[in-house]
């Protein structure tokens, strides 16, 4: 998520689907200054998967039943920090909280999924977009006119 | 407002808000009321959040580009009054 010269903080955007339908979405300043692209991502996919926990505990009241929910990241070295358990010097000092997503992927409650940028329906919440790429959004979302 | 021009996005893809601590000052009252009306429609808007989470930010010391990004929104808005999210019973 691109950072904005204010304050050097960059924008989580996370979005939900329950089949097609939108139901839930966020655009949020990140409280934290984050050092990478990889941390800014995580850090989102971190509270994603925290929105996405709570939907799936709303939906077993149902009885509806969900595992192995599917989370999509356009950033590569994001999904494998959330695999493999491995310090390295770039990501050592990430908070501890947002390591949590690392154990809901162990637990198969949720996974990680690649998407390239051009399929990142989030874009729309985290920058400002041009007229195609704003459109092409917007339907994905199904946000459209009036029939 | 409503002879506007209209606009196809709700803000300008390069654009750059900062603080703008030389910019001409605006009643911040004026702004802090649009911002409030924009941030209620968000709810049923999602598609301009981004647009208006980031010029709530200058509400402290609204100045004229700020007043000028709010008012491309409105101008967005005037072009799409009809949008709306739509879910199908085919869905379910």
């Amino acid at each position: 998520m691109p950072e904005t010269k204010l304050k050097r903080k960059s924008t989580s955007g996370t979005r939900q689907f329950l089949g097609n339908a939108l139901i839930s979405w966020l655009c949020r300043k990140q409280n934290t200054i984050a050092l990478s692209t990889t941390e800014a991502e995580y850090v989102s996919a971190s509270n994603c998967c925290s929105q996405v926990l709570w939907i799936r505990n709303q939906l077993e009241d149902f009885s509806i039943r969900y595992k192995n929910i599917p989370i999509l990241c356009d950033n590569t070295s994001a999904i494998n920090l959330s695999k493999n358990p491995i310090q390295h010097s770039r990501s050592k000092h990430i908070e501890i909280k947002h390591h949590f997503i690392r154990d809901h992927v162990n637990k198969k409650e949720i996974e990680l999924i690649f998407v390239d940028t051009k399929n990142q329906l989030v874009d729309i919440f985290t920058k400002p977009l041009v007229e195609d790429c704003f459109n092409f959004i917007k339907e994905k979302l199904h946000i459209i006119h009036k029939p | 407002m409503n002879e506007a021009k209209i606009m196809a996005t709700p803000m300008h893809p390069s654009s750059n808000l900062d603080k703008d601590e030389k910019g001409k000052d605006v009643s911040d009252k004026e702004y802090r009321g649009m911002i409030g009306s924009l941030l209620y429609l968000t709810a049923s808007r999602p598609d301009i959040v981004f647009a208006v989470g980031l010029c709530a930010h200058f509400q402290t010391a609204p100045k004229e580009s700020h007043l000028t990004a709010v008012k491309r929104i409105f101008r967005y808005l005037v072009g799409t009054t009809d949008l709306g999210l739509w879910y199908s019973i085919l869905w379910c």
